[in-house]
Parts: structure tokens; sequence; C-alpha cells
């Protein structure tokens, strides 16, 4: 660390020197809000097969066992495996129902944040440039001569 | 004529307690209270108890009342006593107001002309100003002053109380000049004229009154600075002068005192300047905690989020905020002599102030600091103060200039002596 002394003027005319030049420029919103408009959640493949195949099969039909003994077999075979498994397959379903209506509302709040972010950083860009212009409209207190705060506190 | 408040004579008193002691009447509209001319006036009495007992003649007051002030005549152990004297007299506010609008107005195009002002204006601004003091006419009269001293440039009203009643006795100014323009106005030079001395604060109250006021610019021999006793208690400077932390001034567990201390003198919700520069540099630079003080409410920023709280009672828990910071941004300093900055100065933290108030003198004759005039200049000035080499430097001499300058409650009380003794006070 240096010891030596700072001259504050020369330190801020250096600062000011620095500063001359501004690079400056609005920030544009995130590229990912863009992509996510463009592609959202609740257009996703993936969801509107979900949509259309939660409902499994839950019995037997003739068409899937075929006709003969071998068919009639299977068949016997088969809604002996539903009834069986009767409770736990009706269970299953409710469950992939929950999941594909959990999956649905992700997606929408996926989409709906994704559009409140991209609203969100116009808003904000909006307000610091007109925090800026209007902080700059004017000097600083204090830079003006004007009345001092008489009853200004020591504390 | 009412007698008033004053009418029990002190000579008296001081007949009853042996030789009379000479007698010194202080003529203040504001005499408690946290405000920095008030504070400054109170240490000027204290001084006073030197050369004798201070008897303090005050507009302020529920009813009128006379008694003594015991935190002024603790300081003091040698039987001196300062009694304070209430006429509870409030200015019609009509009348101030109308005042205060011709005062801004004549400040822009008067002040620095010299120009006596017009007889009708005149005659305005003298409306209303003498009755207040009139009801202590007597009272001063029956005190036989050795000594008056007038504090605050605007007591016109104080001024003639004087002139009519005790004209003979010596007169020491306290011109208690703040930034307004308007203590260089014709208006106020009878009282520069009269006075025996002028007393000031600090090296810019002592710049602007002798390039304003032509009496004193003529006669600057007539000015005298004397200072401020700025002590911090031993206590809270323990506390800060501890070898500051190496961490960075993020916060943290390591190092949570450090960061940014602004202070905005108005409400923390107010739609005034300084709250948007302070959420400006809050914004700016939101891995730095940054504690902005007001008036109602202490709010600290750190990463985009901010935590509200109370603002920390007495002068120590302040002083101990500023202490423990990098750098302290005064937005709203004191117009009298910015006694915030000089206690930050005290603490070893180096400040940055707007570059227009009285504040400056501290960061640039101290070099204690950095000044700014636009919204820009202060995120500069901010960002270059997190620099530990530039807060260190500027903070270590700053300190020496601040002890030097202020630290010291008797060179205080000698040099307010040594004026008074040269104005020949009996």
């Amino acid at each position: 660390m240096s010891q030596e002394g700072l001259d504050p003027r020369e330190f801020l005319e250096r600062l000011q020197g620095e500063h001359r030049t501004l690079r400056w420029a609005p920030l544009p919103p995130a590229p990912a809000t863009q992509r996510w408009s463009e592609h959202p959640m609740t257009g996703e493949e993936s969801l509107h097969y979900l949509h259309d195949h939660w409902a499994l099969p839950d019995h037997v039909s003739g068409t899937e066992t075929g006709g003969g003994v071998r068919g009639r077999i299977a068949g016997l075979a088969g809604r002996l495996t539903y009834r069986a498994l009767g409770r736990y397959l009706h269970e299953e379903r409710e469950l992939l129902a929950h999941m594909v209506r959990m999956n649905e509302a992700l997606a929408r709040r996926c989409d709906e944040l994704a559009r409140a972010i991209a609203d969100r950083q116009v808003a904000d860009a909006e307000n610091q440039a007109r925090l800026a212009a209007w902080l700059q409209a004017e000097p600083p207190p204090g830079s003006r001569g004007e009345p001092g705060p008489v009853g200004e506190a020591v504390h | 004529m009412n007698a008033g408040p004053l009418a029990t004579s002190t000579r008296a008193a001081g007949t009853d307690r042996g030789p009379a002691r000479p007698v010194v009447v202080l003529l203040a509209a504001r005499w408690s209270g946290d405000a920095e001319a008030a504070w400054f006036t109170r240490q000027v009495a204290r001084s006073l108890l030197r050369r004798g007992d201070v008897h303090v003649v005050t507009l302020e007051g529920a009813k009128p009342a006379v008694s003594a002030d015991h935190a002024v005549n603790g300081a003091v152990d040698d039987g001196a006593r300062c009694t304070v004297h209430r006429l509870a007299v409030a200015p019609a506010p009509r009348l101030v107001a109308r005042r205060e609008v011709l005062l801004a107005a004549l400040s822009t195009v008067e002040a620095r002309s010299g120009r006596p002002i017009g007889p009708s204006v005149d005659r305005l601004l003298r409306e209303g100003e003498s009755e207040p003091w009139a009801a202590a006419d007597e009272s001063v009269l029956t005190l036989r002053p050795d000594l008056v001293v007038l504090a605050g440039y605007r007591q016109v009203g104080a001024f003639d109380l004087w002139r009519r009643v005790v004209p003979d006795t010596p007169l020491v100014f306290v011109p208690l000049a703040d930034t307004h323009p308007a203590v260089g106005l014709a208006h106020f030079d009878p009282i520069f004229d009269r006075a025996s001395a002028t007393l000031v604060a600090t090296g810019s109250e002592y710049r602007a009154v002798t390039e304003l006021c032509g009496p004193i610019r003529r006669d600057p021999e007539r000015i005298h600075r004397v200072g401020l006793p700025a002590t911090i208690n031993a206590e809270v400077r323990a506390d800060v002068e501890r070898p500051p932390s190496d961490a960075g001034p993020g916060g943290g567990e390591a190092d949570s005192g450090s960061g940014v201390v602004m202070f905005t003198g108005c409400g923390a919700d107010e739609h005034d300047r300084p709250v948007a520069l302070a959420r400006l540099a809050a914004l700016a630079f939101p891995r730095v905690r940054v504690t902005v003080v007001s008036t109602d409410a202490l709010d600290v920023w750190f990463g985009g989020e901010r935590t509200r709280s109370p603002v920390p009672e007495g002068a120590s828990a302040v002083l101990r905020l500023m202490g423990g910071a990098a750098v302290t941004v005064d937005l709203r300093p004191g117009a009298l002599f910015a006694r915030r900055c000089i206690d930050s100065l005290l603490c070893g933290t180096p400040v940055v102030v707007p570059a227009d108030s009285r504040a400056r003198q501290h960061a640039e004759s101290g070099a204690g600091g950095l000044w700014f005039s636009s919204p820009g200049e202060l995120i500069w000035c901010v960002e270059a103060m997190l620099e530990p080499d530039v807060r260190r430097r500027l903070g270590a001499q700053g300190k020496r200039y601040a002890d030097a300058e202020f630290a010291s409650t008797p060179a205080f009380v000698d040099r307010v002596e040594a004026v008074i003794g040269r104005v020949g006070a009996r």
C-alpha cells in the first residue's frame, strides 16, 4: 500500500478524465427471454404427447387377443390380470393424470415467468433511463447555493 | 415596558456569591436542539463561561421562563453559571415566510453587489423583526452586561435590541453564516459593521463571510476563525480505531461493518434528490453493502435486496456506523460546518460530498475525501473510494486534518477567550 499523500483535486481530475468518454448503452433484454417467447413451454411436443397418452389401457379388448382357443385363453388371462391389478392400475391412472396436469401448470407458469421477466427488463430499463435523465437535469443538492437545511441535525 | 423573564438581576446573584462576575448576554433565536447553529451557539456559550456568567436570551419556549442550563453548566466547574431566558415569542409566520421569499429573491441579484437595499424593501424585511425581542429590553438593561454576543446574522431584531438598550456594550457577532448567499446582503451589513469581533467556525464560513460581507471585506482583521470542539467520545474512538480489516468492501461475516454509509438528510421515502441518489448508488453497487441513513429509517441494500430498520439512537451509534464504513457519503451536509463529515474524518473514514456544500472544505482542504457535481461523479467517487489504497490514504489525511482543526475543546475555548479578551470585555 502506498503511504504517499493523495491530492484529492488531482485525483478527481484524473477520475473525470477517465470517465470523459461515456461508453454506455442500454442493456438489451437477455437473449434467453426472446427464445422463451418464441418457444413457449405450452407448445412442447412432449407436453402434447403426455396429454394424448396419459390414459393407459385398463382392460383387454377382443381385437387385441384375437380369436380361437389361444385368443380366448389370452383374453381370460388378460381379464384376470386386469381384475387382479385393477385397483393399482386405477391409482396409477390417477397419478399419471395429476402428473400431466402438473406439467401443464408448470409449463404455463414458465411461460408466464418468461413474459414477466421480459416485461420487467423493459420496465427496469425505462425506469433507469428516466432516473438518469431526472438526476442529470439538475445539479445535486447543495450545488446551487440553495438555502441550506437550516434545521439540519448534527447527527 | 414589559420587564420580561430577564427581570431577575444576576448582578444581585453575583453579589451573593462574592465579587460580581462579569455578565455576558448571548442573544440567540434558537438555543436547544441538534441543529448545527444551535449546537455551535451552545459551544460558544460554554467558552464564555470562562469570562463570566452567561445569560442566554432566546425566542424559544412554550412560556416565558428562566432556568439554569445544566448541560452547559456541567462543562465548567469554576462557579460560572449559564442561565437561559426563554421569551417564548414566535415571529409571525406570515412575516417570516415573506422575509424568506424576499431574501431568496434578493440573494439571486444583490448578494454580491454591495448595493444598499431600497428603503421600501428594507422596511418590508424589517417588519416584525424587532417586536419579538422587545420583550427583553428592560431585562437586558437590568442585567447591565459587560459583553453582548449576538448569534445568527438574520437576527436583525436582536441587533436592534442591542442598539436600543446597551449600545455602548461591546458586541461580539457569531453570524452562523450557512450556505445561503443572503449573508452578503447589505441589509445585514450594520451588524458586521458595529460588532467589535466576528466569530466563525470553519475556513469555508470564514471565506464566505470575507468574500460576501462588505464591512468584513474592508476590514478582515475583525473576523476570527475559532474552529469547533468536535470531539468524539473515547469509547467510540477506541472502537473505530481498530486496525482496518483486509476484507473487501462487500460486507459479510469477516468484514460486516465495511461498505458505504450514505446520509440523505430527509425521510426514507420522500420524493427528494438525496433519496434518489442513494438508491442510484445502491443500484450501481449491488455487491457492496450500502447503508442509507435517513431521518426516519435505516436501509441496508445488499445483493439487490433492502432491509429496513429504525435509525439507531444516539450519536455513538451513528459514529460507529461511519467508523466501520469504507466511505461516508453525505448527500445533504449541514449547511454551517457539515458536522457529520467532521465526525467521519475523526473516525478515519473519508467522505464524498456535494461540490458546493460546506463539507467540500473538509474533503478538499483537509484532503479527506472527494466531491461531486453530478450523479455520475457521485458514482465514480464512491467507486474510487472502494479501492482500499485510495480510502486508506484519504482517510488518514482527513483524520490528521480533523484532529488538528476540530478535535480539541481546550483549543476552541482558548480561541474564543482570546477574541473576547481582545474586544475588551470588562
